[in-house]
């Protein structure tokens, strides 16, 4: 029956949204506006990608917005003091700063065998002020066409940033799906004992877990820096729960287990589609913030009363 | 029975579903609205300060017959969110979009992103200014809203004239949030400007209260264990200045301790008629509003003179208040 299938829940549930945009603003359902929707979802969707391997792995990870803020300024420091210019070094250097801050995010949690809530709320607050130190409390502003032209160009006529999302979201469901490695972080979300008697180098996959979480969030701060020119110390706060609400409203089990990349693909679309349809629509923000709100319980409900029914 | 309430559910689920479906294939083709249209990228509307602003926006606009759309991001401090609605609002194809951005970064992308669809856009929160636009090649219609660095200057000199007695001023500084330009802007000025009036002024501390009221109570608080003679605290807005307004009373010192805040909301007024605050500068947002409407039919009417134009502010006092002759006071809301 399609009711216990959380994927196809999230799917029809995005088409309802859809539809009921429709029909309600004439703005909606156009190629612009979709794009537009995906543009202003590639920040939020890259970080929910990271945050689906974390939540596969039986974690949580309240870092990763900091964590993307401080990429964004790092790049955006060494692109305007440091004298860089090539945007691939850029794009790795977002990259491996993500990665850098998420791997020493593993492992204190192997050191400290803390709950990665504690860990990564605590690296949340570290990422920050790093970043606040670094820019000097102020956004870098202005930065080289050839790097906003990767936020805000177009090739073949699809936002740049969302190819970005796209990539991101293909190279995950890779690793998630078909890898090895993809198999073991979910069998160790599922059960730490199992997968540790199973052979599997828990320590290891744990701080790799975490350092691609952290290069995620680090590729999703050189897409906010290149869409809004700018490397911003206080960028894309509260982000962090956003992205687990994008990753829970796609299926996954929040303790572990189960996750699925197009699942949360189809949680970032509901978010945006949902922010899109009802700023089009005029409603007033604190509307907005309590519908995301009944999304989620409703979400939550669907799952439990499909759970019974199963 | 369970079995049957299963099967009336999905039943219904399942053509709701087609439904949907449905519409969202045959709906592609619907019209847009005739009717002419401004949209207002505001901030944080749970605050006085844009609440006031918006009332004389939608006010003029609809005066004029003209629909006003009123959008604002959920979450001030995220900052992207301010680029995605100016992209959402710019889909609708406005008559003219007026955005007070997060930062000077967001403000001109928006603009950026307006321009290669023909839509005027304007500054209303200052934060943009020409030489910035013209910098970064892109087509601001105008600019205005409250100069924060004229904020600081303007209560500094009102700190100045009133304590001529007074060579050696203690001050506490409390500031915006970290990286908010008026939470930086508004003390840096403040401090410069007091400084040159008053060369011995001591500044004993000027640290960030988060614009939370709360955390301005608590930085008052601790700072009037130190420094038991503090003269004055001068507060980035009127939220922390309430807060440290309540401090001050409650050690007793309402007597010794000026307070001034910024915004003039109605709580602020509220306390400075009662006697715990002892003034606000208000950038008057109702008239920021109203003006920059009214700017925008000068750019349609090809009238505008000056493109730059930034808000009248006066300071707000029990006197004033309690008189009513500044004729400005209509516009404070």
């Amino acid at each position: 029956m399609f009711a216990n299938k959380p994927l196809i829940q999230c799917a029809l549930f995005l088409v309802l949204l859809c539809a009921v945009f429709s029909f309600a603003t004439p703005y909606f359902l156009s190629l612009d506006n979709m794009m537009s929707i995906l543009s202003a979802g590639a920040v939020i969707g890259l970080l929910a990608v990271g945050a689906t391997f974390v939540i596969a792995a039986g974690g949580i990870d309240l870092s990763c917005a900091g964590v993307m803020a401080l990429a964004s300024v790092v790049t955006a420091y060494a692109l305007k003091n440091m004298g860089v210019t090539n945007p691939a070094v850029a794009f790795l250097l977002a990259g491996l700063t993500g990665a850098f801050i998420g791997g020493l995010t593993g492992a204190l949690i192997n050191v400290t065998r803390a709950p990665s809530f504690i860990i990564t709320l605590g690296m949340m607050s570290i990422a920050r002020a790093l970043a606040l130190i670094l820019a000097g409390g102020i956004p870098i502003y202005g930065l080289a066409e050839n790097i906003t032209a990767l936020g805000q160009g177009r090739v073949f006529g699809m936002p740049a940033a969302v190819l970005f999302l796209l990539g991101g979201f293909v190279l995950a469901g890779y690793l998630l799906g078909f890898t090895r490695f993809g198999r073991h972080i979910l069998a160790f979300g599922d059960s730490a004992m199992a997968a540790h008697a199973t052979g599997i180098r828990t320590n290891l996959l744990k701080l790799k877990t975490f350092a691609l979480a952290g290069f995620f969030s680090g590729i999703a701060g050189f897409v906010f820096m290149a869409r809004t020119n700018s490397g911003d110390p206080s960028a894309g706060m509260g982000y962090e729960l956003m992205a687990i609400t994008a990753v829970i409203l796609g299926g996954a089990n929040l303790f572990g287990g189960r996750a699925h990349l197009l699942g949360t693909f189809m949680g970032v679309l509901c978010l945006g589609v949902l922010q899109n349809g009802l700023t089009l629509l005029a409603i007033s923000t604190f509307y907005q913030v309590l519908f995301v709100g009944i999304v989620l319980l409703l979400s939550a409900f669907l799952r439990r009363f499909s759970a019974r029914a199963s | 029975m369970k079995k049957l309430l299963k099967l009336v559910v999905f039943f219904i689920a399942k053509k709701l579903i087609f439904l949907a479906v449905f519409l969202f294939l045959t709906h592609g083709v619907a019209q847009a609205a005739e009717q002419k249209e401004y949209i207002f990228i505001l901030k944080a509307l749970s605050n006085p300060y844009w609440q006031a602003l918006r009332d004389g926006a939608v006010e003029t606009t609809e005066a004029a017959g003209i629909k006003a759309t009123i959008l604002s991001p959920t979450n001030d401090a995220a900052k992207e969110e301010h680029l995605a609605l100016c992209e959402t609002a710019l889909q609708k194809k406005p008559a003219f979009l007026f955005i007070g951005p997060a930062t000077t970064a967001i403000g001109l992308e928006c603009m950026k992103r307006a321009q290669e669809k023909g839509i005027r856009v304007a500054d209303i929160d200052a934060t943009v200014t020409l030489a910035e636009a013209t910098d970064a090649k892109t087509d601001m219609v105008f600019t205005t809203g409250a100069d924060n660095s004229a904020i600081g200057e303007k209560v500094a000199e009102y700190v100045a004239n009133h304590t001529p007695d007074k060579p050696h001023l203690k001050v506490l500084v409390i500031e915006g949030a970290i990286g908010s330009p008026p939470g930086m802007l508004r003390p840096e000025a403040f401090k410069k400007k007091l400084k040159e009036l008053k060369p011995d002024t001591e500044i004993v501390n000027s640290i960030s209260g988060d614009w939370d009221r709360m955390k301005g109570m608590q930085i008052a608080t601790d700072t009037l264990t130190r420094t038991p003679d503090l003269d004055v605290i001068f507060a980035a807005n009127d939220m922390m200045a309430i807060g440290a307004a309540e401090a001050v009373k409650l050690a007793g010192k309402t007597e010794q301790v000026m307070v001034i805040g910024v915004d003039g909301t109605p709580d602020a007024r509220a306390a400075i008629l009662n006697g715990t605050m002892t003034a606000s500068l208000t950038q008057l947002p109702y008239l920021i509003g109203k003006r920059a409407v009214e700017m925008a039919f000068e750019t349609e009417k090809g009238t505008l003179k000056n493109k730059a134009e930034y808000a009248q502010m006066i300071i707000l006092t029990k006197d004033v208040l309690t008189e009513n002759k500044e004729p400005l006071l209509e516009y404070v809301r």
